[in-house]
């Protein structure tokens, strides 16, 4: 199997970040529309926390 | 004003022989009826006799429920649990989070969300299967310490797809690239988010969630 093999660090944190964040978004709320905006602000929420997670510790392995 | 003679709430001369209080005449009676009860406050439009005729009726409807109750008593499995949550629901909440449990979203299909349950399902089993992809590592039922104890609960919480796992990591995991630690993440992942799946299938059986 290559798929996943064939991505990088980053997309494989896109990807933790899109399905953690659908399930969370599914589970919050109760219509589609609430459910999707929710998704949305839960990635977001992942991706920037995750960014700046890397570059606080960006400094001990340099 | 003159007070008015034989009153009861008239103080009694120590030593002077009780008497009994007059009975109230019929237009007495019908004016105290009609007159504004003053322990109800003075914006209440309601009369002294208004709010006894309520008081009686209250106790009126308590007595009917108790004897209700005491003629026919709650079945066995109706009767009140935490909360005032039926047994019932109960029950049926932890049926359905054990059979979410192990197969992810089932427990939202048994309730009748289908849409709900493939979405969930979909999701846990698309993390679990990269993680797998990835050779992440699988955390087995001998654990050896609180870590891999916590990694045994979380890996073993996305049911069915941790018992695919040895076959879809055919070659077993492989942690010395980092690509391999992330599979152990997403593996992990996959199994909480299903213990979510299953306590949120449990708040909808207990209609404690819609």
């Amino acid at each position: 199997m290559n798929f996943p093999h064939s991505l990088s660090h980053f997309p494989l944190f896109l990807l933790f970040a899109f399905l953690a964040a659908g399930v969370l978004g599914v589970l919050s709320r109760s219509t589609p529309l609430t459910r999707l905006r929710a998704a949305a602000w839960s990635f977001l929420l992942f991706v920037a926390v995750g960014i700046a997670a890397a570059w606080l510790i960006y400094p001990i392995s340099h | 004003l003159p007070e008015p003679p034989n009153s009861p709430l008239e103080p009694t001369e120590p030593g002077a022989p009780e008497q009994e209080p007059a009975a109230l005449p019929a237009a007495e009676f019908r004016s105290f009826k009609s007159a504004p009860a003053e322990i109800a406050g003075a914006d209440d439009p309601r009369t002294a006799g208004d709010v006894r005729a309520e008081e009686l009726h209250a106790e009126e409807s308590r007595a009917d429920e108790f004897r209700a109750e005491e003629s026919n008593p709650a079945p066995a499995g109706a009767s009140a649990g935490k909360k005032g949550t039926p047994l019932r629901l109960m029950a049926l909440g932890t049926l359905v989070a054990i059979v979410g449990l192990a197969v992810p979203g089932m427990g939202h299909v048994l309730l009748g969300r289908w849409g709900r349950g493939l979405l969930l399902s979909a999701m846990v089993g698309a993390l679990a299967v990269t993680g797998y992809a990835l050779r992440g590592n699988i955390f087995d039922a001998h654990p050896h310490d609180v870590f891999h104890l916590l990694g045994f609960v979380s890996d073993a919480s996305s049911g069915i797809f941790y018992l695919l796992g040895r076959s879809i990591e055919a070659n077993g995991p492989n942690v010395s690239l980092a690509i391999g630690d992330y599979g152990t993440r997403f593996i992990a992942a996959s199994g909480v988010v299903n213990l979510l799946c299953a306590l949120d299938a449990y708040d909808i059986a207990i209609k404690a969630k819609r």
